[in-house]
């Protein structure tokens, strides 16, 4: 191999990227806004959630239960008494309101008789997640009333803690997911154009006649995305610790190591569909669909890995951002060392080998 | 009759475009499929550990509290260290933490206290864990402590999808997502392709004025997506996930028409400004990511910051998704829906005034 001609393709590159200014502002500009967004507005809060109350009994306990509800401004925000089920309802089916309190007639004497009362919350479940979680806010606030009513609030106790430290909260774990989502989405989106924009515009035909060989070729295109991607990585990287002030227990060294190596896996799969498809558009469209939904979906970003079933387990396990998420989870909240985090690393390393081996394999230089 | 043959030069060039032929076709089954059945954003099989100090028989029914749909019992630990172990390693959501004198406390009603720890290293599933955790055992301890007195319960009821099913959810808004992306990427990336081959100089010299040129462009990706949308709603949604759709499918698709409208006048925008398809993918990205999180879909629209509030007003997805879902979930009729209609309309017409103007005057 000779190394003066891989140079030759990654300085084409980086040249070619410098001199499109639009090209280079957006290729930076889009992981630090996948950052933000991502970082901010992955959080998931359900608060001042609008919704009504159609109240058939008007005693002092329904009201004081509607009270509880309308007194907590910042995850409630009532909108107004309902004179018919109806009317609820269709403010629910209208998204004025998400859920609707239903007090039925004798609410309190049944209370007062002694006997268990009951009454309903009717909750949009349009969007599933947020249906549960406002089903835990209205039990929740009754079992406080139930408490308090018995005079056992300091009696039984259930506490919920985070476990690790208290300094690790949801943002800070949200900041380093993004983190691992973002490295495997911008460097392989980018790469997937390098190979299969020289096919489309022709210019591949000079590769296939030149003394350059497929190794130095495929070699030269990775460390071009390799090296234009090292940006990205650094502004990422600076927006976790930096922006979300995400506190680093381990290694910096280690984490840099295993991020290139992670960026590098990503160049490579955008490379192996470049190679494989012969229209921009098609490269684009593909790598982006095969890199979003399993890195968020699938690799314990959003849900937990321990509790998929089988299929989306073993998913799980063909991607590789679920072990660079482990592997940084580890430098970041645990400060683990090496001896810990090899075998992510080692997986890591794995699969950029066996992608880039495949890339080579498929590769022609020749037109299909 | 021109337009009839720059439609079929359309779609015949989609279709020898094989790469690309496979991605929307995976796009519009199986990732949505995948996306439908493989998460669960809810509580869902849940694995947790106790830590039981009193293994009575009271602590053990405790646990055989936790309904096995929501949580899956893993087994009881011993010490700490098994704790850290289980929850570092995201083998677990979350801990119970049962007291010595657990069942006497109860049985003499005195003060007790019962732990839950949490995993916070799980973005949607440690918030419901510990919730639905404390809900559990609360009500379990006062069951068997009270003293007399009544009790007041809650019976929530979710409309429109009784089990809080996250498959209905992830199927459509998967659909919607892929939807969002062709409508974005596919106009603007035939026109830029010419651009960079230099057709469009051509065509300035052609009597086709170059608007007509890009809106066939436009209508004919509009159609192609709206057929695969077709497809995708009869077969991957309702067929292959079995998620019922409970509106006319017509009103569907003719609110993705109006969708394809305002969308492809943006994808216009991103051709109007990019030079090669480096700019393209990377602008369809940036507003993909955008229009997505402006929609409400993850964070409710009411609780975000009042200025995202109102920027959310320009998100076409955010008129759809709810005119979508509310066909899809709730059955109801287009009429019903024609404010969003009417927005998206609106919005469209600005963008592609503007997009085509912008293509006008840069060529």
């Amino acid at each position: 191999m000779k190394w003066k001609r891989v140079w030759g393709i990654v300085k084409k590159e980086v040249k070619e990227l410098l001199r499109d200014p639009i090209g280079l502002i957006t290729f930076l500009f889009v992981p630090v806004s996948m950052m933000i967004i991502f970082g901010y507005g992955m959080k998931l809060e359900v608060k001042k959630v609008p919704f009504g109350v159609f109240d058939l009994d008007k005693s002092s306990l329904s009201r004081e239960i509607a009270e509880k509800f309308k007194a907590n401004r910042e995850y409630f925000d009532f909108k107004g008494e309902v004179n018919s089920y109806k009317r609820g309802i269709d403010l629910i089916t209208d998204e004025k309101i998400r859920f609707l309190l239903v007090f039925p007639p004798k609410f309190e004497e049944k209370f007062k008789e002694g006997k268990n009362t009951r009454y309903q919350a009717i909750i949009d479940g349009t969007f599933p997640y947020r249906a549960t979680v406002i089903k835990s806010y209205v039990e929740g606030i009754t079992v406080k009333e139930n408490l308090d009513r018995l005079k056992l609030q300091d009696v039984l106790k259930v506490k919920s803690r985070y476990w690790f430290n208290e300094s690790l909260n949801q943002d800070y774990i949200i900041a380093v997911g993004t983190l691992a989502v973002v490295l495997l989405i911008s460097p392989a989106v980018f790469s997937a154009l390098l190979i299969v924009k020289e096919k489309e515009m022709g210019s591949i035909y000079n590769v296939y006649s030149s003394p350059i060989t497929k190794g130095e070729f495929l070699m030269g295109k990775l460390l071009a995305g390799f090296t234009i991607s090292i940006p990205v990585f650094l502004i990422c990287y600076g927006m976790t610790v930096l922006l979300f002030g995400v506190p680093q227990k381990g290694s910096t060294l280690l984490m840099v190591i295993g991020s290139l190596i992670y960026v590098a896996v990503s160049v490579s799969f955008g490379l192996l569909i470049s190679n494989l498809f012969s229209s921009q558009a098609a490269a684009f469209i593909g790598t982006t669909i095969l890199t979003v939904v399993p890195s968020v979906l699938y690799s314990g970003y959003m849900t937990p890995v321990s509790s998929m079933d089988m299929s989306g387990y073993i998913t799980a396990h063909i991607i590789p951002t679920y072990y660079y998420l482990k592997f940084i989870k580890g430098i970041f909240f645990k400060g683990a060392p090496l001896s810990v985090l090899w075998r992510e690393l080692a997986v890591l390393i794995l699969f950029l080998v066996s992608v880039y081996l495949i890339t080579y394999v498929t590769f022609k230089k020749r037109e299909k | 009759m021109k337009f009839l043959v720059l439609l079929y030069k359309e779609f015949l060039q989609f279709m020898r475009n094989r790469g690309l032929l496979i991605f929307t076709v995976y796009a519009f089954t199986l990732d949505i499929y995948l996306a439908a059945t493989g998460i669960d954003l809810t509580l869902k099989n849940a694995s947790f550990y106790a830590q039981d100090r009193d293994y009575s028989f009271l602590s053990r029914e405790l646990i055989s509290k936790f309904p096995p749909y929501y949580f899956n019992f893993k087994g009881y630990l011993m010490d700490d260290d098994q704790i850290d172990k289980v929850l570092l390693d995201d083998r677990a959501i979350g801990v119970i933490e049962i007291p010595q004198k657990f069942e006497k406390n109860i049985k003499e009603g005195k003060r007790l206290e019962v732990g839950v720890l949490v995993n916070g290293a799980e973005i949607s599933s440690s918030y419901l864990f510990s919730a639905y955790a404390e809900q559990i055992i609360y009500t379990f301890l006062t069951g068997n402590f009270m003293r007399g007195g009544s009790w007041i319960e809650v019976r929530p009821r979710i409309f429109f999808n009784q089990n809080a099913s996250s498959k209905v959810f992830m199927a459509y808004s998967e659909l919607l997502t892929v939807i969002t992306l062709f409508l974005l990427l596919l106009p603007a990336a035939a026109i830029v392709i010419e651009k960079e081959r230099g057709n469009v100089e051509m065509l300035l010299v052609s009597p086709v004025p170059i608007e007509f040129f890009t809106t066939v462009k436009v209508i004919a990706m509009s159609i192609l997506v709206l057929i695969f949308t077709a497809l995708a709603l009869f077969f991957t949604v309702e067929k292959l996930s079995g998620v019922p759709f409970h509106g006319k499918e017509i009103d569907f698709l003719l609110l993705t028409a109006a969708y394809a409208f305002t969308t492809t006048g943006l994808s216009l925008f991103i051709a109007s400004i990019s030079e090669n398809m480096l700019q393209v993918s990377q602008l369809t990205i940036l507003i993909l990511v955008s229009v997505l999180y402006l929609s409400g879909s993850w964070t409710p629209i009411e609780s975000m910051p009042k200025i995202l509030q109102w920027l959310s007003a320009l998100s076409p997805l955010k008129y759809y998704i709810n005119g979508a879902l509310s066909i899809a979930i709730k059955g109801r009729s287009l009429w019903e829906l024609r404010d969003q209609i009417y927005a998206l309309l609106i919005l469209g017409g600005a963008l592609f005034t503007a997009g085509t103007f912008f293509l006008k005057k840069k060529s």
